[in-house]
């Protein structure tokens, strides 16, 4: 891990376009917050001064939930979704109300500016608005594909990261309108808007990184860029912001092998692209060549609901066969007696795979390359982009080729994201324990707190409101359902309802 | 702007009438037509059907009831049986995937299309008696879900009938039986489960007829979406064995994190509507940690007992 940092702290400077081929973010600066102040009212002295970091371990404020977001209301509670679905709000000293039964399973949740409550429903592909105090209930979104974190904004719109697009919606919650504002995102988790509005932050679940939109005229935005990476995270491997359309590279989240395509946003990004060409004319079933990488494979053509009509599946007839109208998980044998698994692949392909039992295919990509240099694990199950690693951290001989997230946990799996007064941007490492500041300017990451909790997904400054203070920083333990005090000594960057028209 | 928000808080509603909670609550629940110990009670509906339903659940906690009927299934709701022994099955959840992706009131189908997200329906004035208090019920205003929230801690006594009744709107009439159930004692609130071996579960018999079942849940995967879980249902007689081989193929798919359980004791009530279905359960839920044998949720070596490091990725020791 050390030898990583060292080859960041090495890196050149300049903030990232999406799309564009990894390196990291700003030269570190110094610790001025890079605000300007003046656009928020806010006492530059303060900015300057923020707590000494990190902060000393904190003692949780007791139990209330371990829903995955929480946000605080006007009566001073801390409102959440408990175990059984329910959303409650629990005030600071444990009184619990039950607020709305029946809400099922969040991951985001926010007061939109009538004191309503917004929130992810990440099970059902949703976003909702219901208000406990009426009783209303709406589905304003419906159809996304895991929805994860959100922001409400000054227009009262809500921002909504969606994880499995790799993109940013906006949502009218009036109307249900949205619209798609930024796509090509590393499993975008987390979002929050900055002290002046006109930054918008978003949180990569699987690049340990935090990207920029700014607004532009006409309410639009600009594309995104990488911000900040966290001390461990690696660069978004994507080469399609130069690259030529049809250019290989590591598809959205799981870096799975795609092509790039142009967006309806204007810029191109990665996507994963299925052969259709080489089933033309052909039904499913029929023998079909198709390439991966440099290979040239020998298939069948299937059909899923990733794609219209057939496609040439990216793995060898042999293995693809054996699972033809299988589910997958059922057992199944290859040619030569060995028993395995249908197991999907990154086409969503079932195909007959057996488990691993060494690291051969993650070590191979490495040997004699340098760390860090890019690296592809040509596995037929899912051929994914990454960057050789020492493998020693792990227990494994020599270099591997570290492919995030599949093995990301401690590195930079960015779950919460919040914005102070002053422009500084946190965000939760969700299983390490770890938050990280960064200023306004995006200079290298200052760890605020190392936590003892393996899940703290979300964090949220308090409304000042029944003790919940608007200098500390809450964040959740939803390993044993506590609240983390972070007494950071700065305000949040204010909530949609303290301005709103 | 402060002030502002103060002022519109002031004019929101507050009393149940006023915020599409019950019209109407008697400091009496009413005693029920119908004999509890015989009454027919039809369970849950299947998933591929379950077009909504209502629930009375109490916890340690607080008591609360909900539910909806709405006109349709959504797609990804609809878990699919991966395996089964005695009591117990598994439960995958599968994805559908929609590109480009569904616009808004919509939801995606698992062949790949865009089907209208179902809408809750309007049953009309829906009421429950049988409860320490009866409550009638409106559906909100918009979303026609139907919710109280203001019942006694526990709403219900044991061994009563309560039933849900439908004035009927947009479905004809409904009714829905369930039983008060008696609040769920486990004799032990923690579990442990290992590879290749039953793990035996307990708890306090109710001491009378009983109509109570014992609906149980287990996941020991909670990053992003769950592959697997692991359901049982139970007949209440203080004990049960979840078999070994569901629990090793729980385990199979994956050991990250925290697992949780959740144990209920509920009675359930079904209906057809059509093509569809709507139930009603009344239950007394409880939530357990699980430790897995062998699995010791880590971070870092720090986490681990002598001796063993942590398998990072897998947040586990080793």
């Amino acid at each position: 891990m050390r030898g990583l940092l060292l080859v960041l702290v090495g890196c050149p400077s300049g903030t990232l376009e999406v799309g564009e081929t990894g390196e990291r973010g700003r030269d570190s600066g110094g610790v001025d917050s890079g605000t300007d102040t003046a656009d928020t009212g806010v006492d530059p002295s303060l900015c300057d001064s923020l707590t000494p970091l990190p902060l000393d371990r904190p003692r949780s404020l007791g139990t209330f939930t371990n829903g995955e977001d929480f946000t605080f209301n006007e009566d001073g509670q801390h409102v959440s979704v408990d175990a059984q679905g329910n959303l409650v709000g629990i005030t600071i000293d444990g009184t619990q109300q039950l607020l709305y039964p029946g809400l099922g399973t969040t991951a985001g949740i926010h007061m939109l500016p009538d004191g309503s409550v917004v929130y992810a429903d990440v099970l059902n592909n949703t976003v909702v608005n219901v208000d406990y105090r009426t009783g209303d209930f709406r589905i304003i979104a419906a159809g996304l594909s895991y929805p994860n974190g959100l922001d409400v904004g000054r227009d009262g719109m809500v921002y909504v990261a969606e994880t499995g697009r790799g993109g940013l919606r906006r949502i009218d919650p009036a109307t249900g309108e949205s619209e798609v504002i930024a796509l090509g995102l590393e499993a975008p988790n987390g979002v929050s808007f900055g002290p002046t509005w006109d930054d918008l932050y978003v949180g990569s679940f699987g690049g340990g990184a935090v990207y920029r939109l700014q607004r532009e005229a006409n309410d639009t935005w600009s594309r995104p860029e990488v911000f900040a990476l966290t001390p461990e995270a690696l660069a978004p491997v994507n080469a399609c912001a130069e690259a030529a359309l049809g250019t290989r590279c590591a598809a959205s989240y799981y870096g799975l092998e795609g092509e790039c395509v142009s967006s309806e946003l204007g810029y191109n990004v990665c996507e994963i692209v299925y052969d259709t060409p080489a089933c033309v004319g052909l039904a499913v079933g029929d023998s079909c060549v198709t390439e991966l990488g440099q290979q040239s494979i020998e298939s069948i053509c299937v059909e899923t609901s990733a794609v219209e009509g057939a496609f040439c599946a990216s793995a060898p007839a042999e293995l693809v066969e054996p699972c033809a109208g299988n589910e997958q998980g059922s057992p199944c044998r290859l040619d030569d007696g060995t028993l395995a698994t249908c197991t999907p692949t990154f086409e969503g392909v079932n195909i007959c795979y057996p488990q691993a039992t060494d690291y051969s295919e993650y070590t191979e990509p490495c040997v004699d390359q340098a760390l860090g240099a890019e690296c592809t694990v040509e596995s037929w199950t899912y051929p994914v982009h990454g960057v050789c690693q020492d493998g020693s951290t792990f227990g494994i001989p020599g270099n591997f080729c570290w492919t995030a997230p599949s093995l990301g946990g401690e590195f930079g799996m960015l779950d919460g994201l919040n914005v102070d007064v002053c422009g500084n941007v946190y965000a939760t490492a969700y299983i390490a324990g770890h938050v990280y500041r960064w200023s306004a300017a995006g200079t290298e990451p200052e760890l605020v707190v190392d936590v003892r909790s393996s899940w703290i997904p979300n964090l949220h400054w308090g409304n000042g409101v029944g003790g919940w203070e608007k200098n500390v920083l809450y964040m959740a333990d939803r390993q044993r359902g506590g609240v983390f005090p972070l007494d950071v000594g700065v305000e949040g960057h204010g909530e949609a309802y303290e301005v709103a028209p | 702007m402060c002030s502002l928000l103060l002022l519109l808080l002031a004019a929101c509603p507050n009393t149940p009438e006023e915020s599409g909670q019950p019209t109407d609550t008697d400091t009496g629940g009413g005693i029920v037509d119908g004999d509890p110990t015989t009454i027919p009670l039809n369970g849950v509906c299947p998933l591929d059907t379950r077009w909504g339903g209502f629930k009375v659940e109490a916890n340690v906690d607080y008591s609360a009831i909900d539910g909806y009927i709405s006109n349709g299934v959504v797609p990804g709701n609809v878990m699919e049986e991966a395996g089964k022994e005695g009591d117990c099955r598994l439960m995958k959840r599968e994805n559908p995937y929609c590109n480009p992706v569904c616009e808004a009131g919509e939801t995606c189908d698992f062949d790949g299309t865009c089907l209208p997200y179902p809408e809750n329906q309007d049953l009309g004035t829906v009421t429950i008696e049988g409860l320490r208090n009866a409550v009638s019920m409106e559906p909100s205003e918009s979303g026609k879900k139907y919710f109280y929230t203001q019942l006694d801690p526990l709403a219900f006594d044991a061994g009563v009938l309560i039933q849900l009744k439908t004035e009927g709107e947009a479905y004809a009439p409904l009714t829905l039986n369930g039983v008060g159930v008696v609040p769920l004692v486990p004799t032990s609130t923690e579990w442990t489960i290992a590879e290749g071996q039953d793990l035996a579960v307990a708890w306090d018999a109710p001491t009378d007829a009983v109509r109570s079942e014992i609906f149980l849940t287990l996941n020991v995967d909670q990053h992003g979406l769950t592959p697997l879980n692991l359901e049982c249902v139970f007949e209440d007689d203080g004990a049960a064995t979840v078999p070994a081989s569901v629990i090793d193929a729980l385990l199979s798919a994956g050991v990250t994190g925290y697992p949780t359980g959740k144990v209920q004791r509920r009675t359930a009530d079904k209906v057809a509507l059509g093509a569809g279905c709507a139930d009603f359960i009344v239950d007394y839920s409880w939530a357990t940690t699980i430790t897995v044998s062998g699995h010791t949720p880590c971070k870092s070596d720090r986490d681990c007992p002598d001796g063993e490091t942590c398998d990072i990725p897998n947040e586990t020791c080793e």
